[in-house]
């Protein structure tokens, strides 16, 4: 189906230039096919890091410009621009990028923003480099004259190199398409929105927020840049006020209209964008397609009333809205005049009804008559669970050592001078009240927070006040109280994005599909339905992490903390809210990856699990040590049963 | 009070309840028991609107509530305390208490004295009282689960569903979550509980009801399902 899909898709394209003849509509399609570049480019950061981008007209900008000045200054043609171009973009993308998001909230919208129009501006000023506001003139380039080899073909040199030039923009959307396919597809693509459903988590399984937020940006600028070439020349006349912050809010648009997370919508959208000008100004065309959606709306929205009679209401009013806009665009006697009204018009009806945007309306519509292809089968097996033998720790001394941590909130202490040791191929049970500081203890060994005093040395080394994704790389993995999955992603993807270490391929390796992406993809596909099945979730392999009940979310965690190949695994509650029988299963699994040679920290509540697990137990109450011991001394010690055991568990010990 | 017949629902594609019909009788307190996946949450998040029902009917008070959304469900009388707690972190504990009783100033059931209920629950929540001006989001494990009881008891419910009380709290609270639902029942509150430790639950409860993927598969008065075998061997544990 999709594989005829694209065959028609490229024929159509082929053929399209002599099928239409008009030059008017060639150029049209060759401006949709390089707005569709960028805003597939923008959904990598828009749609899959939930970031937003108020700049890229102006990346766009800058490798139109790059072009322009290699063509005004240096007399350099298409070829040079397109790899100037776009290195110039990703240049500035990365300027923009890395300290905009160093701090997360709306700031790379604001600096994105400030960006658009300061380029706006220096474009205006910097004549000697730019000719300023009178812009730069350049010419299409004839590629090959075919006419030489072909001297049948009758084309005027004009519309051959429309042609010519037409072939090159769709080659290279195609490209684009491919590329990013590949890379959504890859481990960066799940880690894009690994980032966006949780970040503490993904900077927990070694893939750094930061960096990956930093990496979709500069790719999507890239995108931007070698849209910005192509446009230069397909325009042969740039100047300043094409770039307006008004293009950018058009991309933004355009993205979120189509429908996000996908190439179809974008493209959707990057052809709606840039058609609207002509039909707003076309009162004839403007009322054919009122009355095309008029059409689609009444027949859709009378299927979905039969269907869900329980909805009538809630779909009734979209249909009437679609009606009456039609009944508009016959009473209207001149459109210009309500160009702005329309487009204004046509953004509310799409947040209110379309969310998804076009295309998502059009997925989730048919998605009831279509089947999903069934997925893979996932076989994973008991040899790939494990990555290496048993981890490699250095026997008899201390795995984890922390001394005299102390951790203020403000006033607060949450861990007051405390220390630990934990001994390599150990279950160190970790138990006391809540809020005595056992979360914060995590938090502190996994780099999410940085001590106020004190020293946590991991095998010999000093780890506090390195980054959470850091320590993760020098094996200390970990799940948590409220469990923190990456919710859009499959079971197997989430713990896909735990084996993000594994990979050695770059972007480039990504993009070319080379020999070592595709092995490195088929080697962690496997070891993630190993560890599926290990946990007993191989059945669930391609549902949504967020579908799964509580229980089996925690199990999940402790599969894709494992996918670290940790040397230390902090478990913090695995049993909370499980069952009597969920929680036997449960201290099976602990006690295989505990024989493998992981040694485990484990926070938990349920007595009966630490007291059968734990070698040693450490018992905190309002930040500070109160016990520490075996785990029958623990549970006889008058102090914690005072503070933390209470009644009934001192007698059944 | 609460009566559920043929209920069917779940999330997307995922049909987690398949058909549960189930009952709690006015000042009576019920319990859900059940492994993990069975339905025992889906099966509140049904009842309170949170999300859609598929199929089957749910009255409130004699009076439908199905398909209402959860606001609508909420001001007819019925009471939520989620799962994993869910307090408002940035706000003071007397304003959390506050919002439970949002809909007594709001809807069209009675107002009754909210003032005196707020005293109310800082005689039944001793902690919370000492707690009144903290943020809610810096109290303790423990607390918070105090506090979203309390909350969705300043509704003054026709009926409270409590999920989970004792998810994450330190066995000595453990105790004391089941000691305040004790006192609850005292008061005939009536409440529809799902619980981790099924034994505790059984011991407070009245009448029990089994579910298993997604229907329920027994039922009866709670001290009977406590001394059935099959139910002692597949969710009591043997622990317990």
């Amino acid at each position: 189906m999709k594989r005829l899909a694209t065959t028609a898709g490229i024929a159509a394209a082929g053929l399209f230039p002599f099928l239409v003849t008009s030059p008017y509509y060639l150029h049209l399609v060759v401006v949709i096919a390089i707005f569709s570049i960028v805003t597939m480019g923008l959904d990598i950061v828009f749609g899959y890091t939930g970031e937003v981008s108020l700049g890229h007209a102006a990346l766009f900008g800058v490798g139109a410009y790059a072009s322009g000045v290699l063509a005004f200054q240096l007399g350099l043609g298409f070829w040079p621009s397109i790899p100037v171009g776009i290195v110039v973009a990703l240049a500035f993308g990365a300027l923009l990028a890395l300290p905009a998001l160093r701090v997360t909230g709306p700031y790379l919208a604001m600096v994105t923003l400030a960006f658009g129009t300061i380029v706006a501006i220096l474009i205006n000023e910097m004549t000697f480099l730019t000719n300023g506001p009178l812009g730069i003139s350049l010419s299409k380039p004839l590629f090959v004259d075919v006419r030489e080899l072909v001297p049948a073909l009758e084309l005027s040199r004009p519309r051959l190199r429309d042609i010519e030039y037409y072939y090159v923009v769709i080659a290279a959307f195609g490209l684009v398409v491919v590329v990013i396919n590949r890379l959504l597809a890859s481990r960066f693509g799940r880690a894009f929105e690994a980032l966006r459903d949780s970040p503490i988590a993904s900077d927990c399984m070694g893939v750094s927020v930061y960096r990956h937020k930093v990496l979709a940006f500069v790719m999507s600028a890239g995108f931007a840049g070698l849209g910005g070439v192509l446009f230069a020349y397909s325009e042969q006349y740039i100047a300043p006020n094409n770039f307006s912050f008004e293009l950018s809010i058009q991309f933004l648009l355009a993205v979120t209209m189509g429908g996000r997370k996908s190439r179809v919508g974008p493209i959707l959208g990057a052809a709606i964008v840039v058609y609207l000008p002509n039909l707003l100004a076309d009162i004839g065309q403007f009322r054919m397609v009122a009355g095309g959606i008029a059409a689609i709306a009444v027949l859709s929205g009378g299927w979905r009333m039969v269907k869900l009679p329980e909805e009538r209401m809630r779909t009734l009013v979209p249909v009437l809205l679609c009606l009456g806009f039609f009944v508009f665009s016959l009473l209207l006697e001149k459109i210009t005049d309500y160009k702005l009204t329309v487009f204004g018009l046509m953004i509310l009806f799409m947040v209110y009804y379309l969310p998804e945007g076009i295309w998502g309306f059009i997925r989730s519509g048919f998605a009831r008559f279509l089947t999903a292809p069934a997925p893979m089968a996932e076989r994973g097996d008991d040899a790939h669970v494990w990555s290496a033998a048993t981890p490699n720790v250095a026997k008899g001394r201390a795995l984890l050592e922390v001394q005299h941590i102390t951790m203020q909130f403000g006033g607060l202490k949450a861990l007051d001078n405390v220390d630990l040791t934990v001994m390599p191929g150990t279950i160190h049970g970790l138990i006391g009240p809540n809020g005595s500081g056992k979360s914060t203890m995590m938090n502190v060994l996994t780099g999410i927070y940085t001590p106020t005093a004190g020293a946590v040395v991991f095998e010999g080394d000093e780890i506090q006040g390195r980054t959470p994704s850091a320590i993760a790389g020098t094996g200390i993995a970990r799940t948590f109280q409220n469990v923190q999955l990456f919710g859009e992603l499959s079971l197997l993807e989430n713990i896909m994005v735990g084996l993000n270490h594994f990979y050695r391929g770059s972007v480039a390796d990504v993009a070319l599909a080379s020999p070592r992406a595709r092995r490195e993809e088929a080697a962690a596909r496997l070891r993630a339905a190993s560890l599926l099945r290990f946990v007993g979730l191989d059945a669930l392999a391609h549902e949504e992490a967020r579908n799964l009940p509580y229980g089996k979310q925690r199990l999940l965690e402790i599969a894709r903390a494992l996918a670290l190949d940790p040397k230390l695994l902090l478990l913090d509650e695995p049993a909370a809210g499980l069952t009597a029988p969920d929680i036997i299963e449960l201290i099976a699994i602990i006690q295989k990856v505990r024989d493998h040679g992981i040694t485990l920290i484990l926070i938990e509540h349920h007595m009966d699990v630490v007291m059968t697990l734990s070698d040693t137990v450490t018992v905190l109450d309002f930040g500070q040590k109160i016990a520490e011991g075996r785990p029958a001394e623990v549970q006889a010690d008058a102090k914690v049963i005072a503070a933390y055991l209470g009644g009934s568990h001192a007698a059944a010990a | 009070m609460l009566k559920v017949e043929n209920l069917v629902a779940g999330y997307g594609k995922v049909q987690v309840l398949q058909d549960v019909s189930l009952q709690v009788a006015q000042g009576t307190l019920v319990t859900l028991i059940g492994s993990n996946g069975a339905g025992k949450t889906t099966t509140l998040r049904a009842i309170s609107g949170m999300i859609a029902t598929q199929a089957g009917r749910i009255r409130l008070n004699g009076a439908e509530i199905t398909g209402l959304a959860s606001h609508q469900i909420t001001r007819r009388g019925l009471a939520h305390s989620p799962e994993g707690r869910r307090v408002f972190p940035t706000l003071p504990v007397a304003d959390n208490l506050l919002l439970g009783a949002f809909t007594r100033v709001t809807g069209s059931r009675p107002k009754g004295d909210v003032a005196r209920d707020l005293d109310r629950m800082y005689a039944l929540f001793p902690r919370l009282a000492e707690r009144r001006a903290q943020l809610a989001g810096t109290l303790s494990g423990g607390e918070q689960q105090m506090l979203a009881m309390a909350r969705a008891l300043m509704l003054d419910p026709l009926v409270l569903l409590l999920d989970e009380p004792s998810m994450g709290l330190a066995p000595r609270l453990v105790e004391e979550v089941f000691a305040i639902i004790a006192r609850l029942k005292g008061e005939r509150v009536t409440m529809l509980l799902v619980e981790q430790f099924a034994a505790a639950a059984l011991d407070v409860a009245d009448f029990g009801y089994v579910l298993e993927n997604g229907r329920v598969t027994a039922s009866g008065p709670a001290a009977a399902l406590k001394g059935d075998p099959a139910v002692r061997a597949a969710y009591l544990g043997a622990a317990h």
